[in-house]
């Protein structure tokens, strides 16, 4: 079949933050290709440290209409983190401490669904009415004003799951952060169910972008990889993350695909334990004018630009479109 | 599979997205390669929401059917028994009616439409004359999809191959497909003709200059092996078709598997209707006068409890006629 072919204002590359935001935020008509979970959805939710835009951060709190606060949390190693937290971990004081099924220094043991991962636990509480009542349960030999459990307390309908714990136990049952966890694809999910609001947006998942190619954007769509995929758009957003889509070599360049941006000419002479540390790549990122051709203009947003973190994720998605037209 | 299982990075995302009730991650578990597989096997929907998540891309649906090569159940005994004796998934209800001829388009109805709703079948060879396709129909087998899903890859391409001799023998260029088994597996186990959803097809054609409004409430829900496997954008195609066609009312969770597939629903059906609950809710919540599918397979499983028809019946009888 011929490739299908689409055209937009605005192309996202890239559904994980930066992506996310920059597709709730820009104006004109948008297409976001997204190829599957990635760092946000493995991440563990929370905006640390923050504090540096507090436009960014009003819109994002509002956004996220309650789900996000600023406050602080708990991790796992017991140490507590302020910024943006999802409202689930938000503590104040020094709250009781709850492991499941695993011994940590300074958290009690209970036993709840061993032998099932954090992840699998909140899928099941997400629906398993019985599940709820069973961990309330085990949960009522603990006597404090608040318990922080693991992030497990559901998926789609955590809030509701961890208010009715916290009644049935007349405690307040919020969770401690750890990833990856179930924190991070509850923002993932949080945003996209925003994006879908948006008539002018059209979100394609499942699909894989392979090519920067003069003004479009060239992939394939579905796990099977097997339909091609063309968008030609006025402004691209590389918002892939880390190191890209992992670096190709031909004959001695090495080169990053999706842009073509040589990173070597010669890498068996120039690859060495220094390389990658010492490449503008690692710390600046790419310079998309420099590889990519045909837009009006290209700009690289979360981690292709600014590194991991969610907070520098945020920043450069809610400035993704700054001085466009 | 054991080589792919070591990317795996145990992030547990495949065990968030799942709607079923195993963990992937237990099952895929390396250290257990050696070990015959876990039963929850078996309550995998292949629906590959798994899949499209996995931040590494480990094939975790594929290594889940090669698994259930050493199950032996009455539900895939069922599916061996009708495959070998009638070459269909099911037990077919009279002979397949079709006249084979040269012609460069084929229309590939599967086993489903062929025996228990063949109505789908009507409404495809109704829109593809109104679009003027010249197409032909050839003696089908099973495209081989059900017998993927429960691990017997040799007995399916097989059966695919009966299939691929016809198409040759006609001079077929392009399959035309109306159930998303059948797509999926026309797209990945041969290379040699086009194969086009019907969707695609009305896209191609835009067809929606020929649809007119009518007073209904409809919702879509996504059939996971068109929308997943295939193209995410056949669910736009289908989106636009509802909007010119009725009140498009969206569900919440669109993609959220209907329990049937990956033979749970014949092999369990008490599963399969506890994980459809979710499902049912999402409709009720918005309250349609129809649920439209893209999938027989979908549709069976859906209309137990809600009106569902495929979207192929809903367009062919809002055509307008042709002068």
């Amino acid at each position: 079949m011929r490739a299908l072919e689409l055209d937009c204002d605005n192309l996202i590359i890239g559904g994980g933050l930066a992506g996310l935001i920059a597709a709730l935020r820009l104006r004109g008509s948008i297409i976001l290709l997204s190829g599957g979970l990635g760092a946000t959805a493995v991440s563990s939710g929370v905006f640390h440290p923050a504090g540096t835009d507090a436009d960014a951060e009003d819109w994002f709190l509002s956004t996220m209409d309650g789900a996000y606060v600023r406050g602080k949390c708990v991790t796992v190693s017991g140490v507590t983190r302020s910024g943006l937290v999802p409202a689930s971990t938000a503590c104040e004081g020094s709250p009781a401490l709850a492991a499941i099924n695993e011994e940590r220094p300074g958290f009690r043991r209970i036993e709840f669904m061993n032998g099932r991962s954090h992840q699998e636990i909140a899928r099941i509480l997400d629906y398993d009415e019985g599940a709820v009542e069973a961990l309330a349960d085990a949960l009522s030999p603990i006597k404090a004003d608040c318990v922080l459990v693991p992030p497990v307390l559901g998926i789609e309908r955590a809030e509701d799951v961890r208010e009715r714990i916290s009644r049935s136990l007349a405690m307040e049952v919020r969770e401690y952060v750890t990833a990856p966890s179930v924190l991070g694809l509850r923002l993932i999910h949080a945003l996209k169910k925003k994006a879908a609001a948006i008539e002018r947006l059209q979100m394609l998942d499942i699909v894989k972008a392979e090519r920067i190619v003069d003004g479009h954007v060239e992939g394939v769509m579905g796990t099977k990889g097997k339909r091609n995929i063309r968008v030609r758009a006025v402004n691209l957003f590389i918002a892939t993350g880390g190191p890209m889509t992992g670096f190709m070599v031909n004959g001695d360049r090495m080169f990053e695909p999706l842009t073509g941006a040589t990173v070597t000419r010669d890498f068996e002479a120039d690859l060495n334990e220094n390389f990658f540390s010492d490449h503008p790549l690692m710390y600046k990122g790419i310079e998309p004018e420099l590889y990519v051709h045909g837009f009006n203009s290209v700009r690289s947003i979360g981690a292709v630009s600014c590194g991991w973190g969610l907070y520098r994720a945020l920043l450069s998605g809610y400035h993704a479109g700054d001085g466009l037209e | 599979m054991t080589a792919l299982s070591e990317e795996c990075i145990k992030c547990g995302i495949c065990e968030m997205v799942c709607p079923s009730t195993l963990s992937a991650l237990r099952l895929i578990d390396v250290k257990r390669s050696r070990e015959p597989p876990l039963p929850e096997a078996l309550d995998c929907t292949t629906c590959n929401a798994c899949v499209a998540a996995c931040p590494v891309g480990v094939h975790i649906t594929k290594s889940i059917e090669k698994m259930r090569g050493h199950f032996e159940t009455p539900g895939y005994g069922e599916t061996l028994r009708n495959i070998s004796t009638y070459g269909a998934s099911v037990v077919p209800e009279g002979r397949l009616k079709v006249r084979p001829k040269p012609c460069k388009t084929a229309y590939f109805a599967g086993c489903l439409t062929n025996y228990r709703l063949w109505p789908i079948a009507g409404a495809m060879e109704k829109t593809l004359d109104y679009m003027g396709i010249e197409f032909t129909r050839i003696d089908e087998c099973c495209c081989g999809s059900p017998l993927n899903r429960i691990g017997r890859f040799d007995l399916a391409k097989a059966m695919l191959e009966k299939n691929l001799d016809q198409f040759r023998k006609l001079g077929v260029e392009t399959i035309v497909t109306s159930c998303p088994g059948c797509t999926s597996t026309l797209l990945e186990y041969q290379d040699e003709f086009e194969v086009c959803h019907y969707l695609d097809l009305y896209d191609a054609y835009d067809i929606y200059g020929a649809l007119h409004k009518e007073p209904y409430r409809a919702t879509l829900h996504y059939p996971c092996h068109l929308y997943r496997n295939v193209s995410p954008y056949t669910m736009k195609v289908a989106e636009t078709i509802l909007k010119k066609m009725c009140d498009y009312v969206p569900l919440a969770d669109p993609g959220l598997c209907c329990g049937a597939g990956g033979g749970v629903r014949r092999n369990d059906i008490g599963l399969a209707r506890s994980l459809k609950k979710r499902k049912i809710e999402d409709i009720m919540a918005v309250s349609p006068d129809v649920v439209a599918v893209v999938c027989p397979q979908c549709r069976v499983q859906l209309s137990e409890d809600v009106p569902a028809e495929d979207l192929s019946i809903l367009l062919a009888k809002n055509l307008k006629p042709t002068l």
